[in-house]
C-alpha cells in the first residue's frame, strides 16, 4: 500500500510541475491576447491564418492564435456555443446555421470548389444515375449533404432512393478506401485522399462547379453574436491580420503550403494538391467585393441555394458583418 | 490516460476473476468491460469530432497514431451513437447490482439474487434509443427529444445516488473495524469506476446520430468541449481514480490471497490432523478406556464408602477428563456434530460454565451488543471452542502479570454473521508463533499441562460450522475473532450477564 501511495505522490508532483511550467510560460507571453481559433485540417481552412501567423501579422496586432482542429463546421459552431472556441472557420454547409441566427460572419474566406461526390466504378457506378440503391456515405448538416442532394436531384433521385449512411468525414475516407461504401459526398482534402487511393476506380460524379448556377460555395470566418459585440476591437485586429495573411498567400503559394503542412503535421504534396480548391482572393479584392455589393449578392445566392433549410426571410446584412471587414481595411 | 486507467482496471478485474472465481468477480469484470466499451466509444466520437487541445489530446489518446486509428474507424453515426448508448445504459444497473452484491441488508440481498428490476429502465431506454426507433419518436412528437434527454440523465443520476446510498447504509451497518476497513477498500474500486463513468455520462447518445438534424447542439452543446472538462479536471480525476482503483484492486487481491492461504492452510492442517489422528487416536482410545475403567472402579468405591467428598471430586475430575477426551476425539471426527438451532447466549453460558469450573472467579467481562441471535451448531463443540480461547486469553493475562484484568468476550451481530471476540491483555502473539498456532500438538505452554491441541481443535470446530477464525495481535494484547453464520430469524431473548 505504501508503494502505491508513493507512486501516486510522485505522479502528483510530476503533474504539478507540468502545470507550474505551463503557468510560467503563460506569464512570459502575457503581453499577447490569446484567441482560440477553430479550423478544419485542410489548406482552404488554414492558408490565410497560418500565413498570418508565419508573417507575424497576428503578433503585430497583439494576438496569439491557438489553433484547435475540428472535423466540420457545425461542430465548430457547437463548440463556440459552449464557449471553448472564440473564432471559427466554416465551410459552405454550416452557413445555414449562420443564416438561422446561430453565429455571425465577420470575414469571407473564399469561394471554393472542394466538395465532390465520388463513386467506385467497380461497384457499378459510372454516373449519378447509377447511385440508385447504392450505399452512399455523407456528413449531414455539412456541404457534403448539400452536394449529394443536388447530385441526386440532377438525375431525378432523392435521398430515399439511396442507402444514405450518415458518417463523419474521417469515417467516409476509411469506408471508401476499404470498399465498405459504394459512393460518398465529401470535401477537400478527403476527396483527394479518396481519389488518390482509388486511382482508376474512384470517379468524381460532381463538384461545386457542377452547381455553380445554383449556389456559391462560400467559406467564412465566424463568431458568436455575443463575442462580436463584446470584442469588436479583437475582431477587427484579427481580420486585419487575416488580410495580411491573404496577401502573403497570394504571393507565396509554395511557402504557405509548407507552413500549413507543418502546422497540421501533413505533407507538402497534400497541401500543394489543394491549392486549386478555391478562388483565392487578396484583401484588396475582398474589400472591393464588399464595396461594390458583389459579396452580398454571393451570400444571397448561397442563402437561396439552401432553400427551406435556411430562413429565407433573414437579411444577409443581419448575419454578415460587412462593417468589420471594412473597418479592418482602414 | 483515462483509457489506460480503465484498461488497467479491466485487466485487474480479470486477474481478480482468475484468482477468485465467483459471481462478484464476474460482475466486476463485466462492469469494467462495459466502462471500457463506453469510454472507447466516446473517444472515437471525440477523435472524429475534434476540437480538443494538444494537451487534452495527449491526455485522452496518449499518442497521435491511436487517435488516428479511432478517428478513421469505419462506423456510421448510428452505430457509434448506439455503442455509446449501450455503455451508458448498461453500466448504471451493473454498478448498483455490484453495490448490492457487497451488501447484506434484505433488499440488497434480494436484488443480488434477482437483479432484473434494475435492468427494466435501462432496457426500455436502449429500445427507445435505437436510432430508427428514436427518430420515429422524435418525428411523431418533437418534444419527446427533451423528455428522453432529461429523463435519461435523471435516472442515471438516481442509479449512481442509489449506489452511494447502498454503500453508505452497508458501511453504517458494519460494526467491526476490520470489516469496515475491508468494505471501504473494496468500495474504492467501485468508486473509481463510478467516477470514470460519470465524466462522460452526460453525453446523450442521440446527439451523435441527430447532431445536425435537431436542436441537440443548442440544447446541451458538446459535453466533452464544455469548459468544465479540462486538463486539470482530467488530471485530478485520473489521480483520484488511480489511487482508489489501486487500493480497491490490492484489497481484492489481498482478500483473495487470504482466502487462498486459508484454503491451503486448511489442506495442510487436515493432512497434519490426519497424521496426528493416526498416532493420537490410539493413545486417546487407550487413555479413555483406562478412565472408563477408573469410573467403574470409583462407582464401586462410592457404593462401598458412601458419599465421600474426595471420592466425589475424583469422580468429577475423571468424568471431565472422559468428556474432554471425547471432545478431543471428536475434533478428528467432525462429522459427528449434531447441528441444531442454538441461541448465541446459550453457547456463551455453557462456555462460561466450563471456564469458571477451571478458573473459578477469574475476571471475564461480557459485552453482548446484539441480543437474541441464533446459530445452527453443536452446543458442546462450540462452547468447547470458545472455552479454549477464553482459557488461553486468561492465561496470557496471567503470564503478563495482569490476572486481575478481565478478559473481554464480545458478542455482536455482523451482517449475516455472529461475531464472537475474545480479547486479552497479554504480551501478544509473535509472527512465527502466529503461523503455527493452529497446528496440532503445538503449544507455547508447559507440555505437562497442555497437549497443544486446543487451537487446532477450536479451528476445526469453527470450520466445521462454516465459520472462520482469525486473530489480531499487538504488544498490548490479542483478539481472537470467531465468525459464525447467523441462523434464521433472531430469537428475541434478552439476556444479561
Amino acid at each position: 500500500m505504501k508503494k502505491v501511495l508513493t507512486v501516486c505522490l510522485i505522479a502528483l508532483i510530476a503533474v504539478a510541475s507540468v502545470f507550474a511550467q505551463g503557468a510560467s510560460e503563460t506569464a512570459s507571453e502575457a503581453k499577447l491576447q490569446k484567441v482560440r481559433v477553430a479550423y478544419m485540417p485542410n489548406y482552404a481552412s488554414l492558408c490565410s491564418v497560418v500565413a498570418g501567423m508565419e508573417t507575424g501579422a497576428f503578433a503585430e496586432e497583439g494576438l496569439e492564435v491557438e489553433l484547435v482542429e475540428f472535423a466540420d463546421g457545425p461542430t465548430i459552431i457547437a463548440a463556440m456555443e459552449s464557449g471553448s472556441i472564440d473564432i471559427g472557420y466554416i465551410g459552405h454547409g454550416a452557413h445555414k446555421l449562420c443564416i438561422n441566427g446561430r453565429a455571425k460572419i465577420f470575414a469571407m474566406s473564399h469561394v471554393g470548389n472542394g466538395d465532390a461526390v465520388i463513386a467506385l466504378q467497380s461497384h457499378g457506378i459510372k454516373s449519378a444515375a447509377d447511385l440508385k440503391g447504392k450505399k452512399v456515405g455523407y456528413a449531414s448538416g455539412t456541404s457534403s449533404e448539400t452536394i449529394l442532394k443536388w447530385t441526386l436531384e440532377s438525375v431525378g433521385l432523392t435521398m430515399n432512393d439511396i442507402q444514405a449512411m450518415e458518417m463523419d468525414a474521417s469515417g467516409i475516407v476509411s469506408a471508401m478506401n476499404s470498399g465498405s461504401l459504394d459512393a460518398c459526398a465529401a470535401w477537400s482534402p478527403s476527396t483527394f485522399i479518396i481519389l488518390e487511393a482509388g486511382k482508376g476506380d474512384a470517379v468524381k460524379l460532381s463538384d461545386n462547379l457542377t452547381f455553380s448556377d445554383r449556389t456559391a460555395s462560400i467559406s467564412s470566418w465566424i463568431v458568436m453574436d455575443k463575442f462580436a459585440k463584446e470584442n469588436r476591437d479583437t475582431l477587427i485586429r484579427y481580420t486585419r491580420a487575416l488580410y495580411k495573411g491573404m496577401d502573403y498567400r497570394a504571393a507565396n503559394v509554395e511557402e504557405t503550403c509548407k507552413a500549413v503542412a507543418k502546422a497540421i503535421g501533413s505533407s507538402f504534396d497534400t497541401m500543394w494538391a489543394q491549392r486549386g480548391d478555391a478562388e483565392w482572393i487578396t484583401s484588396a479584392e475582398l474589400i472591393q467585393q464588399v464595396k461594390d455589393g458583389s459579396m452580398e449578392k454571393l451570400y444571397e445566392t448561397q442563402k437561396v441555394g439552401f432553400g427551406d433549410a435556411a430562413d429565407q426571410s433573414a437579411k444577409v446584412s443581419d448575419y454578415v458583418l460587412f462593417d468589420v471587414m471594412l473597418e479592418a481595411a482602414k | 490516460m483515462l483509457f489506460l486507467l480503465i484498461l488497467g482496471i479491466l485487466v485487474s478485474s480479470v486477474i481478480i476473476l482468475a484468482v477468485k472465481k465467483n459471481a462478484r468477480s464476474v460482475l466486476l469484470t463485466a462492469m469494467s468491460f462495459t466502462l471500457l466499451f463506453f469510454h472507447v466509444s466516446i473517444l472515437i466520437y471525440i477523435a472524429k469530432k475534434g476540437g480538443i487541445s494538444r494537451e487534452m489530446s495527449t491526455l485522452l489518446f496518449i499518442n497521435k497514431s491511436f487517435r488516428n486509428a479511432l478517428q478513421y474507424t469505419i462506423l456510421t453515426l448510428n452505430q457509434l451513437g448506439y455503442c455509446i448508448a449501450l455503455g451508458r445504459y448498461i453500466f448504471p444497473p451493473l454498478l448498483l447490482w455490484c453495490a448490492c452484491s457487497f451488501s447484506y441488508f434484505p433488499l440488497a440481498v434480494k436484488l443480488k439474487r434477482r437483479p432484473y428490476p434494475l435492468f427494466i429502465i435501462p432496457v426500455l431506454y436502449l429500445v427507445a434509443y435505437y436510432p430508427e426507433v428514436f427518430r420515429l419518436f422524435i418525428s411523431v412528437n418533437p418534444s419527446l427529444l427533451v423528455f428522453f434527454v432529461r429523463s435519461s440523465q435523471v435516472w442515471i443520476i438516481m442509479y449512481i445516488v442509489m449506489t452511494v446510498v447502498v454503500m453508505l447504509y452497508e458501511y453504517r451497518e458494519i460494526t467491526a473495524a476490520f470489516f469496515k476497513r475491508r468494505f471501504v477498500s473494496k468500495c474504492m474500486l467501485l468508486f473509481s469506476l463510478g467516477v470514470l463513468y460519470s465524466i462522460f455520462a452526460v453525453q446523450d447518445p442521440g446527439q451523435v446520430y441527430l447532431f445536425y438534424q435537431n436542436d441537440y447542439m443548442w440544447m446541451m452543446g458538446l459535453w466533452f468541449l464544455s469548459r468544465n472538462i479540462n486538463v486539470t479536471l482530467y488530471t485530478f480525476v485520473g489521480i483520484i481514480c488511480i489511487v482508489s482503483a489501486a487500493i480497491g484492486f490490492f484489497s481484492f487481491l489481498r482478500y483473495a490471497q487470504i482466502q487462498w492461504d486459508e484454503e491451503r492452510e486448511e489442506a495442510v492442517l487436515k493432512r497434519k490432523g490426519m497424521v496426528a489422528y493416526q498416532g493420537a487416536g490410539i493413545f486417546i482410545h487407550g487413555i479413555k478406556n483406562e478412565l472408563i475403567a477408573s469410573r467403574v472402579l470409583m462407582k464401586r468405591l462410592s457404593s462401598k464408602y458412601g458419599d465421600d467428598e474426595d471420592l466425589k471430586t475424583l469422580s468429577s475430575i475423571n468424568d471431565r477428563l472422559i468428556n474432554r477426551l471425547t471432545g478431543l476425539y471428536s475434533s478428528f471426527r467432525s462429522e459427528k456434530y449434531r447441528l441444531i438451532p442454538l441461541n448465541a447466549e446459550q453457547i456463551v453460558s455453557l462456555t462460561l460454565e466450563k471456564f469458571y469450573h477451571k478458573y473459578p472467579g477469574a475476571p471475564v467481562r461480557i459485552k453482548n451488543l446484539s441480543y437474541g441471535m441464533s446459530v445452527l451448531g453443536d452446543a458442546e463443540a462450540l462452547s468447547e471452542a470458545i472455552y479454549n480461547i477464553l482459557i488461553n486469553a486468561y492465561e496470557a493475562n496471567a503470564d503478563n502479570g495482569k490476572a486481575d484484568v478481565p478478559v473481554t468476550l464480545t458478542l455482536r451481530r455482523e451482517r449475516l454473521w455472529i461475531s464472537v471476540t475474545v480479547t486479552d491483555s497479554g504480551k501478544g502473539i509473535g509472527k512465527k508463533e502466529g503461523k503455527l498456532i493452529y497446528e496440532p500438538f503445538y503449544s507455547t505452554k508447559n507440555s505437562a499441562t497442555s497437549w497443544g491441541m486446543g487451537m487446532y481443535y477450536t479451528r476445526s470446530i469453527i470450520r466445521n460450522h462454516m465459520g472462520s477464525i482469525r486473530f489480531e495481535s499487538s504488544k498490548e494484547g490479542t483478539s481472537f475473532i470467531i465468525m459464525l453464520p447467523r441462523y434464521g430469524r433472531d430469537i428475541s431473548l434478552r439476556w444479561e450477564v
